[in-house]
């Protein structure tokens, strides 16, 4: 699942260790009580994913995807030698088109460090 | 509109302060300190007359620093906010400085919590004595930053 940043967050210990309002992330890098709390205070909100064939580069690719039973969100969050073996891609270029989505979705790659004293 | 049901209580709060280059460091100071003030920021504003009219031509400008004033117990234990911060304001060279941050509500996920950039210690309480008084020492410090900026605890 694929949440838009509503208010900006603070994560990490350093300063400037913030995810700014706008961008995304996914359920990979906070946990479900976390996104839970968040959701409920309105600093994020779930995101339905764009069609695959409206993203730059990917007209011709979307269909043999979107056959497979693939979206944006599922392709980030599946495994990329499965999802490779369900398209009949190279894994390589799955890779490749993951870090495209998480480019066009603004989402996180790297795990946030947790910091919360209270938590 | 009906009243609102989500106000914060002034006493439960979590205040931390960084003197490290990055800020990475941060120091829990809550159990040792008890009032954290100036906190209005200001904008610079000013106005002129013409010689029609009845009220003034007015303009803003930058927003002014602040001066954030902590109020803590004196104690003479290492970690606690006296002793960090007195090792820090003596620190020698051109201003000693420090980051510091506070959550209203107590520093839990979905908590705001008020961050400033690194300031300069611009001031520092040692601990009065008074032979008339009954209560524990308090000290403190002031701190001058440019900006607070806010955010949401999720980590």
């Amino acid at each position: 699942m694929i949440y838009r940043v509503l208010a900006r967050l603070s994560a990490g210990s350093r300063l400037g260790g913030y995810i700014e309002a706008g961008s995304m992330v996914s359920d990979n890098d906070l946990t479900p009580r976390v996104i839970a709390i968040l959701v409920d205070r309105g600093a994020l909100s779930p995101v339905a994913p764009p069609p695959l064939g409206v993203l730059p580069g990917w007209k011709l690719r979307a269909k043999r995807f979107e056959e497979a039973g693939y979206d944006a969100i599922s392709i980030l969050e599946s495994d990329s030698a499965t999802v490779a073996q369900e398209t009949g891609y190279a894994e390589r270029s799955i890779e490749k088109w993951k870090n495209e989505l998480r480019g066009f979705m603004k989402v996180r790659e790297t795990q946030i460090t947790s910091n919360c004293k209270n938590c | 509109m009906p009243q609102t049901t989500t106000s914060v209580a002034m006493a439960c709060a979590l205040l931390e302060i960084a003197t490290d280059n990055n800020c990475a460091g941060w120091l829990d100071i809550s159990g040792s300190s008890n009032q954290l003030s100036g906190v209005e920021q200001t904008r610079i504003s000013g106005e002129t007359y013409s010689f029609d009219g009845d009220t003034a031509i007015i303009q803003g400008g930058k927003r002014e620093p602040m001066e954030l004033v902590v109020q803590s117990v004196y104690t003479e234990t290492a970690l606690e906010t006296f002793e960090a911060a007195r090792a820090a304001f003596e620190t020698a060279g051109c201003g000693a400085r420090m980051c510091l941050r506070w959550s209203p509500a107590g520093g839990a996920i979905g908590d705001a919590l008020y961050t400033t950039p690194r300031g300069i210690l611009v001031s520092f309480t040692y601990p009065p004595i008074d032979a008339t008084a009954g209560g524990p020492i308090l000290a403190g410090f002031t701190l001058k930053v440019s900006e607070v900026t806010h955010s949401v605890v999720a980590t």
